[in-house]
């Protein structure tokens, strides 16, 4: 007789861990004003009959992680059944603020509690679990997150969710919003676009003349091992010195804070992966293929442009791709030096021991960093040449 | 055709190669030989200025090579290296016609002198075109190499052992097949090996250096006949009376040969016999199909078909391009005093006698 049971680790594990937050822990926090002390709202408190379907779904969680399913039929529950999840998780939350809170004139708060967050990473941790596993229905499954990804959208625009206590922090500052986040993207962006003006010659240089190699990457390096709040710091007075010296920079709108200190930190710091990556790109080229490239009379560019860089090409697009996220999180703090972005209500949320303003600062960041790590990585998907890898 | 007088290479510390004087004249296969570390490679690297030469001079039809651009000057001479060194991210066809890209021949002409190339090289258009380097085994990427250097039909081909990496009887096939593509199309072959088999089967020159140093420049008979000194001698080795049969076309030595029709009655064939000691047996077509002798005619039979002993000419005979060391392989393994030499389809042409290939 074949066995009933075949527990998966990872969505067993993850499911369980699901299942205990549920029992110890809060599920939302309310609060009768914005920085008051919270009290823990546990699942079944919460308001409205959602939370019936969260624990019926989660057990059939469970049940489909420790079950013996043909493996298709079983990714593609797992996958439909966890975005379900996420969805009735955050309408769950959104409910019940909406139910507490009569009006938008009303100060009482709710916030997602850590029942919350420790469901939605399980679901997370398990839909990733599936997506590596999926093999040939990869497509499938990103569909189904993209999808996922669309509800979610549409239930933030129909004013579903603006009740809960980030969106309240949101709706209070929605200018501030909206301009944080282009500076945020805008500081990211244009470190990034230095990095590559300097660091893909920097990498290249250091393949073509081996003896600057080491002086490179140990710069680089070191750099790269300064914390980043220390290189912010020691900018300041360097730059301030700069423009006391040379007014023609403050006359460029350098000053030491504000957008430039950050933007060099940020270029500092994207410089690495960028000429590293360019490095071993440039070295994976065979010296056979260069060798005989020249021997049949390609010139120097000819061999740049239809040779290493094209075989170089994923090698870069993954360190800029690094480079990318690696800045999106950066310029979190680059708001300490009065740079602006997102990091700006990070920091305001932690003066004002507000969480939910800290939220509306992280959740934004971790979210583009996410979004543009898996669009470069389809980036990469489609342009790496055919014949590699 | 090339030139080179008095070229020196030195790099630091080490003088690769010494003051080095030879021509080879236009449409030559110029092998160039000699122990690891000779110089070999350095020479032919010098020649399409992939390394500058210390002193001395090189030229091509009279023009010195530093007169010329270097990408012009490469252009005109094809280059395949033992490490292949195909574009891993181009298919073979786009590899094969890379230089043609460049030199901006239209994408239709391109296509038909790739097909043409692989043909000639033995891999199938049909299959090979749309692979991948990394599909290749290590000998098909070599052929790829070859056709790759021949694309834009130089006049002069440089080559650093191109078939280094192909299993031996590939190889040998593929010599003599280069050999008569050579000759067809009138090339001017620079070739480097270590294998002294390899520069005897297809050189029309040798030229052995060791030390950096010319030690000498004659035919594969002269140097095989009078090698200069003990350095040559050992280089050769000890069989090279059988080596030098390997330069000598098995066709050159064939005789006519007595034959019967398989359906000619026994009887008819006695005379003959008597007069030969043997006979090859014929189908109506001049397939080979067996041979009579003395105890043949004892066996009673009415038909010459019917009393041979019969053999397979894939096993026996030998073709028309093959060479005597091949012919007389053939017949020490077969055990037979002479081979019938035959034609693809297996026509009796002549035969070849062992007391011939002892005189040879
Ligand atoms: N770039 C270089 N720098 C220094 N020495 C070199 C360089 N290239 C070659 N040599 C030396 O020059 C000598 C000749 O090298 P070359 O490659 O011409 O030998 P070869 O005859 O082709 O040997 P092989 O049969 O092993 O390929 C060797 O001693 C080698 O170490
Ligand atoms: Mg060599």
């Amino acid at each position: 007789m074949r066995r009933l049971f075949s527990i998966k680790k990872v969505p067993f594990c993850a499911a369980a861990v699901g299942l205990a937050a549920i029992v110890f822990s809060g599920f939302v926090t309310f609060r009768p004003n914005r920085i008051a002390v919270g009290k823990a709202v546990f699942l079944n408190q919460t308001l409205g009959s959602l939370w019936v379907a969260i624990v019926i779904l989660w057990a059939v969680l469970i049940l489909l992680s420790a079950l013996r399913i043909p493996g298709r039929i079983h990714l593609f529950s797992t996958g439909l059944l966890s975005s379900t999840l996420i969805l009735l998780l955050i309408a769950t939350a959104a409910r019940h603020a909406s139910l507490t809170t009569q009006d938008a004139g009303s100060i009482t708060r709710t916030s997602l509690g850590p029942a919350f967050w420790i469901l939605l990473f399980a679901l997370i941790v398990i839909l990733t679990d599936t997506w590596q596993r999926s093999g040939k229905e990869k497509n499938l499954i990103t569909i189904m997150g993209i999808v996922t990804g669309g509800i979610l959208l549409g239930m933030l625009v129909s004013g579903d969710l603006d009740m809960l206590s980030i969106m309240r922090e949101y709706a209070n500052r929605k200018e501030r919003f909206s301009g944080e986040l282009l500076t945020h993207l805008a500081l990211a962006g244009s470190s990034v676009g230095l990095a590559l003006g300097l660091g893909i010659p920097l990498g290249l240089l250091a393949h073509r003349k081996k003896p600057l190699y080491t002086p490179t990457f140990f710069t680089l390096n070191t750099l790269q091992t300064i914390p980043s709040l220390a290189l912010f710091g020691i900018l300041i007075p360097v730059l301030a010195a700069a423009t006391l010296r040379f007014p023609v920079l403050t006359d460029m709108g350098i000053k030491g804070i504000g957008a430039a200190p950050a933007i060099i930190v940020l270029t500092v710091y994207s410089l690495l992966p960028v000429a590293r990556n360019t490095y071993i790109g440039f070295t994976t080229v065979d010296p056979a293929a260069i060798e005989a490239g020249t021997g049949m009379g390609m010139t120097r560019s000819q061999l740049l442009f239809r040779v290493e860089i094209p075989i170089a090409s994923p090698v870069i697009l993954n360190g800029i791709r690094v480079a990318l996220v690696q800045a999106i999180g950066l310029t979190a703090v680059a708001a300490l030096i009065g740079a602006g972005g997102l990091g700006v209500f990070i920091f305001q949320g932690l003066g004002q021991a507000a969480n939910d303003l800290i939220l509306l600062g992280a959740i934004p960041t971790i979210f583009i960093a996410v979004v543009v790590d898996s669009l470069m990585g389809g980036i990469i998907r489609v342009v790496q040449p055919k014949g590699l890898g | 055709m090339i030139s080179l007088n008095q070229v020196t290479k030195e790099f630091p510390g080490k003088i690769a190669v010494n003051e080095l004087t030879f021509e080879v004249e236009r449409g030559e296969f110029c092998v160039i030989i000699g122990p690891s570390g000779c110089g070999k490679s350095t020479t032919l690297r010098m020649i399409n200025r992939l390394i500058p030469v210390s002193a001395g001079s090189i030229t091509l039809d009279g023009v010195d090579i530093y007169n010329y651009r270097p990408e012009e000057l490469r252009r005109q001479i094809g280059y395949a290296i033992q490490s292949v060194g195909l574009f891993p991210h181009m298919t073979v066809a786009r590899n094969i016609g890379i230089v043609p890209q460049l030199m901006n021949w239209d994408m239709s002409k391109i296509r038909r002198r790739t097909d043409e190339l692989l043909d000639l090289l033995n891999l199938d258009p049909g299959v090979y075109r749309d692979q991948y380097p990394r599909q290749l085994s290590g000998g098909e990427a070599q052929r790829v190499g070859v056709a790759r250097a021949l694309a834009a039909d130089p006049a002069i081909l440089l080559m650093d052992e191109p078939f280094g990496a192909i299993d031996p009887i590939t190889r040998e096939s593929l010599q003599t097949e280069f050999a008569r593509i050579q000759k067809e199309l009138k090339k001017t072959i620079v070739f480097v090996t270590h294998d002294i088999d390899e520069a005897i089967r297809i050189a029309t020159r040798i030229l052995v250096l060791k030390d950096g140093k010319l030690v000498q420049h004659d035919t594969p008979e002269n140097i095989m006949t009078a090698p200069a000194g003990r350095f040559v001698t050992e280089f050769i080795g000890t069989d090279r009376a059988l080596k030098r049969l390997s330069r000598l076309p098995a066709v050159n030595y064939m005789k006519e040969a007595p034959n019967v029709r398989e359906s000619d009655p026994l009887q008819s064939a006695a005379g003959l016999i008597a007069e030969h000691r043997y006979l090859w047996v014929l189908a109506h077509d001049g397939k080979v199909l067996g041979w009579l002798d003395e105890n043949s005619l004892k066996s009673g039979e009415q038909t010459a078909g019917l009393a041979m002993t019969s053999l397979d000419f894939r096993m026996s005979a030998v073709v028309t391009d093959s060479t005597l060391k091949e012919a007389l392989s053939r017949m020490v393994q077969q055990g037979i005093r002479s081979a019938p030499v035959v034609d693809m389809k297996g026509v009796l042409l002549g035969e070849i006698r062992m007391g011939d290939i002892l005189e040879a």
